[in-house]
């Protein structure tokens, strides 16, 4: 098994594939962005100066609402005197967990369900793509707004519920894939060797299927990382004083901070949009480089 | 066609079960249940106790579904958990500000969308292409909130050009033409918003199926025939594109839906969306689950509208 996963990442580097995604410039600089903000994310404590919890004071007056210039830091302090840098970097972390997590979830469970659908057909078929349907019609803002709120909003149940709501398109796509792989010579092959079911999914359909579900979990990473800001943003996401992007914007959503205090929300928003917008461009470079079928 | 109609229509019965079936056991989950609001620190345990038989709490879960589901039929949607009043009667007073919301800005990423996704196509690989490629990704990936914030802060708060806030100011005493004209000031903003990602993907579908569509055989016809590019494109080539962008018609309604939370909380917009967030803030999970049934139920109509209008559109669709 070792020996096996190390080949295969030694030729992932000399493929065609990963020739083109090079070349795709979008798609290398949005890598290069979510790398540095993945390695702030995991040295968070080592970048920051202040705690991001705990307010700035001089003497017993505390720095709030201060510009960057004023208070010293590099983004200046928010409504309650606290280090917005500080705040930024550690807000990452809870985006790019929330996000890799609930797509992990996603992915797992649309890839069974999908699985299951495409390979088996007939009565479980109909049952997953009738509950793909139902599911579908809830917008899943909606969905996963009344969720979490009934639930105690916290940073785990916003990324299970998120991975829980987010599950139908790799399903559908999974599902499809197998309908076309299926009747392949090499599974036919697989089957008449004997293989049973389990082994033909997973070792002959899934690996052969694998580059379009990659590329939809990227795609789901930055939809799954902007529906955390827009839940933490509602209020119904992860909640304060743990610092998110979302929240951060929340906080600041009132005319006087508008108008007066940007840099208590422009970064914030920023940051969100750049991680979406990076992410956006790795899926769509990986699908160009690695999912030939969908290339235009 | 009618066999099309109806197939999709029976299709539609199982889906609409399965919506009320998650609704109501997500609503299940509620700690208290429809009682939240009913209970204080000084309720006694056999008052509690009559007030769960009353509604029927006490039975089976079958029954309680049957028992919710007809009052549901009859169009009681149960009492909001925060302020006791009906839950269908607020949905209904704030539909319209919603529905106007989201009709504009479904007309308007259509609009603006179609165009740009058909000369992104017939300017394929050219620079043009390129940034209005690079515009779309722009689209799909800001934060709906930030947009709107960035708006105010521009075009309310320097510029002054619209209102910051709310659907049309009390103090305005005109009437007719002016009117329409001061509600439209506070429509412009929360309406962009509200379409920015969708004018993103309905032009990127747009584009790949122009490109798909100028491949085709009949357009290779066309063009050896020596019609001008014009004519091949307008004459031929975009009826036919245009086919499969029904298709995100439905897809659209509950992405327009979802963003209501959003675009309306940022501006204000005294539509469903507000309604909702008020009710997150008050936990009124009532409230909430009769919006989401709401909405998912409009959303399966929109859906089937789409598909029967596909089928008038494109007779090659059988079943």
């Amino acid at each position: 098994m070792e020996t096996k996963t190390y080949k295969k990442r030694q030729n992932l580097f000399k493929t065609d594939g990963w020739k083109r995604f090079k070349k795709n410039k979008l798609a290398l600089i949005g890598a290069v962005v979510i790398l540095v903000m993945v390695l702030a994310a995991v040295f968070a404590p080592v970048i920051v100066r202040n705690d991001p919890y705990v307010s700035l004071k001089e003497g017993s007056t505390v720095l709030k609402d201060l510009t960057p210039a004023e208070s010293g830091t590099i983004l200046g302090t928010d409504n309650l005197g606290r280090d917005e840098f500080s705040r930024l970097i550690y807000a990452a972390r809870v985006s790019m967990s929330v996000g890799l997590v609930a797509v992990g979830i996603s992915t797992v469970i649309g890839v069974l369900l999908g699985a299951i659908s495409g390979y088996f057909g007939g009565v479980a078929d109909i049952i997953i793509m009738r509950c793909v349907d139902v599911v579908n019609c809830f917008p899943v803002l909606f969905l996963i707004i009344i969720i979490a709120t009934i639930l105690k909003p916290s940073i785990y149940n916003v990324m299970i519920i998120i991975g829980l709501c987010n599950w139908t398109g790799t399903a559908r796509l999974v599902r499809g894939e197998i309908l076309r792989v299926r009747e392949m010579e090499y599974v036919q092959a697989a089957v008449s060797l004997g293989a049973n079911d389990f082994r033909i999914i997973f070792s002959h359909v899934i690996p052969n299927v694998m580059a379009p579900i990659i590329v939809e979990a990227t795609m789901q990473m930055a939809r799954a990382i902007l529906t955390e800001a827009s839940l933490s943003y509602l209020g119904c996401g992860v909640q304060l004083p743990t610092a998110s992007w979302g929240n951060m914007l929340m906080e600041a959503n009132n005319l006087a901070t508008l108008t007066k205090r940007p840099w208590q929300w422009v970064p914030a928003g920023a940051c969100i949009f750049l991680a979406v917008l990076s992410i956006n461009f790795i899926g769509d470079g990986l699908r160009d480089a690695f999912d030939a079928k969908q290339k235009k | 066609m009618g066999k099309y109609i109806r197939k999709r229509l029976l299709q539609a019965i199982p889906v609409v079960f399965g919506i009320t079936i998650l609704t109501f056991f997500i609503m299940k989950l509620a700690p208290g249940g429809p009682l939240t609001g009913m209970i204080s620190p000084r309720t006694s345990s056999e008052s509690l106790q009559r007030a769960r038989e009353a509604l029927g709490l006490n039975k089976p879960i079958i029954v309680q579904y049957g028992n919710w589901l007809k009052e549901l039929v009859q169009g009681n949607f149960g009492y909001s958990t925060y302020n006791g009043q009906e839950v269908l009667a607020q949905i209904l007073e704030r539909l319209p500000a919603t529905l106007l919301l989201t009709v504009t800005a479904f007309v308007f990423s259509f609009v603006v969308g179609i165009p740009l996704g058909v000369y992104s196509a017939t300017h394929k690989y050219s620079r043009s292409d390129y940034g209005l490629t690079i515009f779309s990704f722009i689209g799909i990936s800001v934060p709906s909130f930030f947009f709107g914030m960035g708006l105010i802060y521009v075009f309310a708060l320097k510029l002054k050009w619209f209102p910051t806030s709310g659907f049309g100011s009390s103090n305005f005493r005109g009437e007719g033409l002016a009117l329409f004209l001061h509600k439209l000031r506070y429509l412009v903003m929360p309406a962009l918003v509200m379409s920015l990602s969708n004018i993103a993907t309905v032009m990127r579908f747009a584009r790949s199926s122009m490109i798909e569509t100028l491949n085709q055989d009949y357009v290779r016809t066309a063009r050896a025939k020596g019609l001008s590019e014009k004519a091949v494109i307008y004459k031929h080539a975009l009826k036919n594109s245009m086919i499969p962008v029904i298709t995100i018609f439905g897809q659209s309604i509950p992405n327009l839906f979802g963003g209501a939370y959003i675009t309306e909380k940022v501006f204000g917009w005294p539509g469903m969306g507000l309604l909702g967030v008020e009710a997150i803030a008050n936990r009124d999970y009532q409230i909430l689950m009769g919006l989401t049934l709401f909405t998912a139920v409009l959303v399966l109509l929109g859906n089937l509208l789409a598909d029967i209008m596909y089928s008038f559109v494109d007779p090659r669709i059988r079943y």
